[in-house]
């Protein structure tokens, strides 16, 4: 499937004790991320929106060829892995930026929310704050997502739990915390718990996500 | 079984630390920990007698921290500040015994963190780590006036008093930066960057001159010491409490040798940069944890 001439990912230094790779192909990034993570227990793995950063606790001159070493295991260019859980959330839409989304969306607030819980959504990045994950649509987009851009104007506060959109892509907010997506809805999930140190994250990075309807 | 060990009774800028929260990275829980490492590890020395990331510290980044002592206590001081019980100046670097009833101040005076250890003091942890992370709101928050410190009920090991480690001499010189493969690396490198804002999250820089490129890039992974291009012009150099993920270009990292040295920088400071290769930067690493060793195995080499 993947171009036998192009190498498959561009594997460079970032820094003394990290290393990116960089995908040529969008779709081996998944597969790339459980691959190194596997391959390299001891080491930090984690997703980009393109690429995944492989990090040592100390500098490690030997860590580019042991990744480049684990790059070349398994069946990865051009194969679509999906060993991902599925996480299903569920939300009230009573987002106060619902009525704008949608008309950004050229859509009725009802098309947006059925939209919304139609959308298969995919844990790209986990990042921003603790438990933040970075959604974006998997497989065919049910609505032109990417035409909504972010607020022109961030709000302060945005409360734990609130579901919002922007850029194409979907978040829910773990905590309190600034932000500038708009909100569509809240959920009464947990999406971060600090004193669960076995699974303080409800989402990681590949999980697949549905949301579903809830009254508040 | 525990008990009451201090009392804070003033306190500007001042956290607990320790050597950080790490393994959650990957779901966006940043490491934290101390700023100053070696400085942190020497104080952590005076208590267990050897480096130990997983003792607590006190650290303060300005102003002053005093102390009412509620029980009798082992106590270091490392970095660039004064000691006092009831008045009377203690050594900096040499593990004292502080007794029930007096009051501990340090002034901080001079650049960077100043770490205090305290015998037995077991603040709550986190994720596995006691260490204020300001960015994320994780382990509590700076200290107030009122807070208790709390630990172990055991008494005191008086064989350890006087115990004492010094932290290693500062380096100088262009702070050492390992490339990203991003082609401004050597621009970056040219120029004299003003240090700005500074916090825990991370050291803000400007130069004169300096035009970022136009580029558009899609969020990737970050870490401590990477070397951040906003499309205004700055560069941000991440500290311990930083985002780990980030929509700005990466011209470099500072060498992990030298992120002890970000947290000498002061607003209105001038600095600049010099590019090594990672062999070369994982050496400089070796040669600091040698250092550090030796130092710690025999406290007068470097005194």
């Amino acid at each position: 499937m993947s171009d036998a001439s192009a190498p498959p990912a561009r594997v460079s230094w970032f820094g003394d004790r990290a290393v990116m790779v960089s995908p040529a192909l969008a779709v081996d990034r998944a597969a790339l991320l459980g691959l190194l993570a596997a391959a390299l227990p001891d080491r930090q793995v984690r997703a980009g929106m393109a690429t995944v950063l492989v990090e040592a606790a100390e500098p490690d001159p030997g860590l580019l060829d042991a990744v480049v070493h684990a790059c070349g295991t398994g069946a990865w260019p051009g194969v679509q892995i999906d060993t991902s859980r599925l996480v299903t959330v569920p939300v009230a839409y009573t987002g106060e930026d619902l009525g704008a989304a949608a008309g950004a969306l050229d859509c009725s607030e009802s098309a947006l929310i059925a939209a919304h819980q139609a959308q298969d959504w995919r844990v790209a990045m986990m990042g921003f704050a603790p438990g933040f994950g970075y959604l974006v649509p998997d497989g065919a987009s049910v609505l032109d997502w990417a035409a909504l851009p972010r607020r022109s104007t961030p709000r302060a506060a945005v409360p734990r739990g609130s579901v919002a959109i922007a850029a194409g892509m979907c978040a829910v907010y773990p905590s309190a915390m600034p932000g500038g997506w708009h909100l569509i809805g809240m959920t009464d999930a947990i999406i971060f718990d600090a004193a669960d140190e076995a699974h303080p994250s409800l989402l990681v990075a590949g999980d697949l996500v549905r949301f579903r309807g809830a009254t508040s | 079984m525990s008990r009451d060990l201090a009392v804070v009774r003033q306190a500007s800028a001042v956290t607990a630390q320790d050597g950080g929260r790490r393994g959650f990275e990957q779901i966006g829980v940043p490491v934290a920990g101390a700023l100053h490492r070696d400085r942190y590890l020497t104080a952590t020395a005076l208590i267990s007698g050897r480096p130990d990331e997983g003792i607590p510290a006190l650290e303060i980044l300005g102003g002053v921290l005093a102390l009412s002592l509620v029980s009798d206590v082992l106590v270091g001081v490392v970095g660039p500040g004064h000691a006092f019980v009831d008045g009377r100046e203690a050594a900096n670097g040499t593990l004292i015994l502080g007794s029930a009833g007096a009051r501990l101040d340090v002034r901080h005076a001079g650049r960077g963190p100043v770490y205090v250890v305290i015998g037995g003091w077991q603040p709550e942890r986190t994720l596995g780590s006691c260490s204020v992370d300001t960015f994320s709101n994780l382990g509590g928050g700076p200290f107030t006036v009122g807070d208790v410190l709390r630990g172990s009920a055991a008494r005191p090991d008086t064989s350890s008093v006087g115990r004492f480690h010094r932290a290693l001499p500062e380096t100088s010189g262009p702070l050492k930066v390992v490339g990203t493969g991003h082609p401004d690396a050597g621009a970056f490198c040219e120029r004299t960057w003003q240090v700005g804002a500074v916090a825990r999250s991370g050291v803000r820089l400007t130069a004169r001159g300096w035009v970022p490129r136009v580029e558009s890039i899609v969020s990737m992974p970050v870490l401590r010491g990477a070397i951040q291009i906003t499309p205004g012009g700055e560069a941000i150099v991440l500290g311990p409490d930083g985002a780990l993920t980030g929509g700005y270009p990466v011209v470099g990292v500072v060498a992990t040798a030298d992120l002890d040295r970000m947290s000498l920088l002061q607003p209105g400071d001038a600095t600049s940069f010099a590019e090594i290769s990672v062999a070369q930067a994982a050496r400089a690493y070796e040669t600091l944890r040698d250092r550090r060793m030796r130092s710690l195995a025999h406290p007068s080499a470097f005194s």
